[in-house]
């Protein structure tokens, strides 16, 4: 059988192993595709595919537990959604899970529909953040084409300003950032004034912080 | 001289008578008188001759005469010297001062230059060197080693005559002792033997000389006389000693024995005493004198009366007679005495003298008394004693019953008179512990068992003891309301027991709910993906057997940790059986997995494989390991800055099961390391502080222990318990 790279994956970690063919069995049943884990140590240990993806995570693990695994996975910059199960679920500790971030917390055994819902979403969520994480990585490459000035006359650009406030500003001419400003919406692939204010909010304080390129 | 002078002057008278003649008659007469004169002359010298021969007759009987005188006077001198020397000999009072003075004294007489006395000894007959002068050692060694044949002195004796070798180099007899006598120095040599008055040989006095020899008859003479004289000296002195030494041992005899003889004469009323006598009354024999009736003084005034009438009327009727009575020294102690006299009579049946034997038997008499006091207090022991006591001989028979053993043998019916001397399985083929009574008698071991003997609805333990004589000595205890007790002591525990495995399995409420949670979980997970997939178009026929399967797999563990549970909760009935301890060990993990995980605590196992069996309550050593395990997580739990590790091992070690479960938790304070032993001791806020309390009554009721210790690197605890394994292994 070739090995065909699915549109999206379900990691499952649990070292209970019925629980874990159980739940990798109702995900197959709806057309998921499924990699399951015994531990969270194995699950780090993995190198993981590049697809939208969630984690279906069993709280109480030997070793390393579910919320030990959340916390490393984040540091790690693993940004996949995890979904917590648990067998014998407590407030403090879904608390814990969901501020962390989790998309949700099931308490088994629970109603199929209610994990599939969250594992969607979870997938669902991994996408769209895989998504914005691609355009945000592209307009970083964008920025990181303007030099200095240009860097300097689209912040104050997209602040609202007109050329000769910013040219008044910079101590230069209006025509001068007649150009610049030209040179940042063709870098930039800004198709108008309205799409580079929504290009700089995405990159949000990253812009105004970045530090020019030496190019 | 005086007779020839006489004659002369017969001649000259002649011529006178001639001139009265005529010459004629002149001449005849000259003729006559010349024949006469020639007659005459001859007659002279026949007389001259005589005479001259008389004379030399005279003088050589003047000479003899000399000759007796001198010896006369010689033997005169010998007998003097004789009585000199006896005189000397009479002033030595032992045996070896006389033997050195005869040997100097025959020395000196014949003017020998060594000499030596040798003695028979009257056990091997052989001679002995007893006293010697002169002689190296070397000859001494000689005269061991020579044969008796070769022997001069032998020689003598059994030729019971003297030998006398007047020179060595020439006499052949000498032959094979040249070389000796070479080397001692001596040329000549005499030995003269010794016999007592009935003509026994005593020995032999020997002398030897430098030069060649030849003693006079004289000498040799005087020696025989000498001989004599020593010999007679000798044997008076060997009797005295042995009269001396016969006193001795009748003395020490007596003393050893307590033992004093007397005699008493029954006409002059003289009595005599042996030391021993003055010894056993305590008197001095030199202030007091015995006699009777003095001696009644020192009698027992209790006893007085009767001594003195026995005594009497034995005399009177001339008849032996034995008496045991006490007296009293002048300190007040009182002796014990015991008299035995028969009289004595002379040819005419006159009757002369009571002679007796007196023995001190105080010290017997109070041994007898002591021991037959001991024999009492034993008795009264072995009768006070609540205990059946039997004793056993070698064969197995009956020797002894104490009267509750008695008491017991009629209770079940037998004489126990008419059991001793039978054999105690034959009179009792249905007796439980044959076997054991078998082995105590032939191992020569201590043994004690227990058992319910039916006939008697008792309960008895036994202690059998091999006895000195080969038997055993045998307590018997009745234990029937001791086992009642212990029967309810143990109830008691283990409804304790179950009291706290209750509880314990209380504080395991969230985990064990999670441990039926967790199969329940995966049955409805995979009955939703059946569902899922049955009503999908496609027919998944295996995933669905698949879910189906696991949904099984999954309700049997899920039962299983219910009845694990019911197992702990179920009242124990107290039965043992036979199972490894491992399994002990993998149920409690299994209960506890969850809860374990949820204290981020990593279980370990090393359970060794080829452990035997041991013989225990199943539940309550579970509910040991339980409790030790939660204890181990309880301590882990509030060290969480360590990594946690829960490591539980068995092994097998000489004739126990060591079980070892080692945390990496707070530890214990030292001075509570016994104290968390103690009932209510708890660090635990819900605890009930019975749980190790309770796990050591558990090990201990199974002959093991259980104990704690810090870890080796100081780091938590350990805790160790062992199970006996039978004995039949």
């Amino acid at each position: 059988m070739i090995a065909k790279i699915p549109n999206q994956v379900v990691f499952v970690v649990d070292d209970d192993a019925s629980m874990r063919d159980a739940i990798s069995r109702l995900l197959n049943a709806v057309g998921l595709t499924v990699q399951t884990f015994a531990s969270a140590r194995a699950f780090l240990n993995r190198r993981l595919p590049d697809v939208p993806g969630c984690v279906v995570l069993d709280v109480r693990l030997p070793g390393l537990s579910g919320l030990d695994l959340q916390r490393e996975m984040v540091e790690r910059g693993i940004h996949i959604p995890v979904v917590f199960i648990t067998g014998h679920g407590d407030i403090p500790m879904s608390v814990q899970a969901m501020k962390a971030g989790a998309v949700e917390f099931l308490t088994k055994p629970f109603r199929d529909q209610d994990l599939l819902d969250a594992v969607r979403s979870g997938i669902q969520l991994d996408r769209k953040a895989r998504e914005e994480r691609a355009e945000l990585a592209e307009l970083r490459d964008c920025v990181r084409q303007l030099t200095q000035r240009e860097q300097e006359v689209m912040s104050l650009v997209v602040s609202g300003l007109l050329n000769k406030q910013i040219a008044l500003q910079l101590g230069t001419s209006e025509k001068t950032i007649k150009i610049h400003r030209g040179q940042v919406m063709r870098k930039m692939r800004a198709t108008s004034l309205a799409d580079l204010v929504r290009m700089s909010q995405k990159l949000g304080l990253a812009l105004i912080s970045h530090k020019p390129c030496k190019d | 001289m005086d007779q020839i002078d006489d004659k002369s002057l017969e001649l000259e008278r002649l011529p006178h008578s001639k001139t009265k003649l005529d010459q004629k008659a002149s001449k005849r007469a000259r003729d006559e008188l010349e024949q006469q004169v020639n007659e005459r002359t001859t007659q002279l010298s026949a007389i001259n001759t005589q005479l001259i021969n008389e004379i030399a007759e005279r003088e050589r009987a003047e000479i003899e005469l000399t000759l007796v005188k001198d010896e006369l006077a010689a033997d005169l001198k010998t007998m003097l010297r004789l009585h000199e020397l006896s005189t000397r000999l009479l002033k030595s009072t032992e045996l070896q001062p006389l033997l050195e003075e005869i040997l100097d004294a025959t020395i000196e007489l014949l003017n020998a230059d060594f000499g030596n006395v040798q003695l028979c000894n009257p056990q091997s007959k052989a001679l002995e060197i007893v006293a010697q002068r002169g002689f190296k050692p070397g000859f001494l060694d000689h005269f061991a080693d020579a044969s008796q044949e070769s022997r001069l002195c032998d020689r003598a004796m059994s030729q019971r005559a003297r030998v006398i070798i007047d020179d060595v180099e020439t006499d052949p007899h000498f032959a094979p002792h040249r070389q000796i006598a070479a080397s001692v120095g001596f040329r000549a040599v005499q030995a003269t033997p010794l016999f007592s008055r009935n003509g026994e040989p005593l020995g032999i006095l020997a002398t030897h000389f430098r030069q060649p020899h030849h003693s006079s008859e004289h000498d040799l003479r005087f020696l025989d006389l000498y001989a004599h004289l020593a010999a007679e000296f000798i044997e008076r002195k060997r009797a005295e000693e042995r009269l001396r030494r016969n006193e001795i041992y009748l003395e020490e005899g007596q003393r050893l024995s307590h033992t004093g003889s007397w005699a008493w004469n029954v006409s002059t009323g003289e009595v005599y005493w042996s030391t021993e006598m003055f010894r056993i009354f305590d008197l001095d024999p030199d202030i007091v004198k015995p006699g009777y009736p003095d001696v009644l003084q020192y009698v027992h005034g209790e006893d007085r009366v009767r001594v003195k009438k026995t005594f009497e009327d034995a005399v009177r009727e001339k008849k032996e007679y034995e008496l045991a009575y006490r007296i009293v020294w002048s300190n007040g102690t009182i002796r014990y005495i015991h008299n035995l006299a028969h009289p004595v009579f002379d040819g005419n049946g006159t009757l002369i003298e009571y002679v007796g034997t007196t023995i001190d038997t105080t010290e017997r008499i109070q041994a007898e008394e002591a021991a037959l006091k001991a024999h009492q207090q034993i008795d009264m022991i072995l009768e006070s004693i609540s205990d059946n006591f039997f004793g056993l001989d070698k064969e197995g028979r009956f020797t002894y019953f104490n009267p509750h053993a008695a008491n017991q043998m009629r209770a079940l019916g037998r004489d126990p008179d008419a059991l001793i001397g039978r054999v105690a399985w034959e009179e009792f083929p249905d007796m439980p512990n044959k076997e054991n009574v078998l082995r105590a008698l032939s191992e020569r071991v201590v043994v004690v068992d227990e058992l319910y003997y039916a006939p008697l609805e008792e309960w008895v333990e036994n202690h059998m003891y091999p006895s000195n004589d080969g038997g055993l000595v045998t307590f018997q205890r009745y234990i029937t309301e001791r086992k009642r007790t212990e029967e309810e002591l143990r109830k008691t525990q283990d409804e304790l027991a179950h009291v706290t495995r209750v509880t314990t399995l209380g504080e395991l409420t969230a985990s064990i709910a999670h441990e039926v949670n967790q199969p329940l979980g995966a049955i409805v997970t995979n009955g939703q993906a059946c569902l899922r997939l049955l009503s999908s178009n496609d027919l998944h026929i295996k995933e669905v057997r698949e879910a189906v399967e696991c949904m099984i797999a999954d309700g049997i563990r899920a039962s299983e940790v219910i009845k694990r549970i019911r197992r702990l909760l179920k009242k124990s009935k107290g039965g043992k059986s036979s199972y490894s301890i491992n399994d002990n060990i993998r149920e409690v993990l299994a209960l506890t997995a969850s809860e374990l995980t949820r204290n981020r605590i990593n279980v370990r196992t090393e359970l060794a494989d080829d452990l035997p069996c041991v013989i225990a309550d199943r539940v309550q050593i579970q509910q040991v390991v339980l409790n030790l395990v939660l204890n181990s997580k309880e301590a882990m739990s509030a060290a969480c800055w360590q990594p946690c590790e829960l490591l539980i091992s068995t092994e097998h070690a000489e004739s126990a099961i060591v079980v070892t479960i080692t945390d990496t938790g707070v530890g214990i304070a030292p001075e509570n390391r016994e104290r968390i032993f103690a009932p209510f001791f708890t660090s635990k806020e819900e605890g009930l502080g019975l749980g190790l309390s309770i796990s050591r009554t558990i090990i201990e009721s199974h002959g093991g222990r259980l104990w704690s210790k810090p870890t080796q690197n100081g780091q938590g605890t350990t805790f160790k318990f062992t199970l006996p394994l039978g004995e039949d292994r």
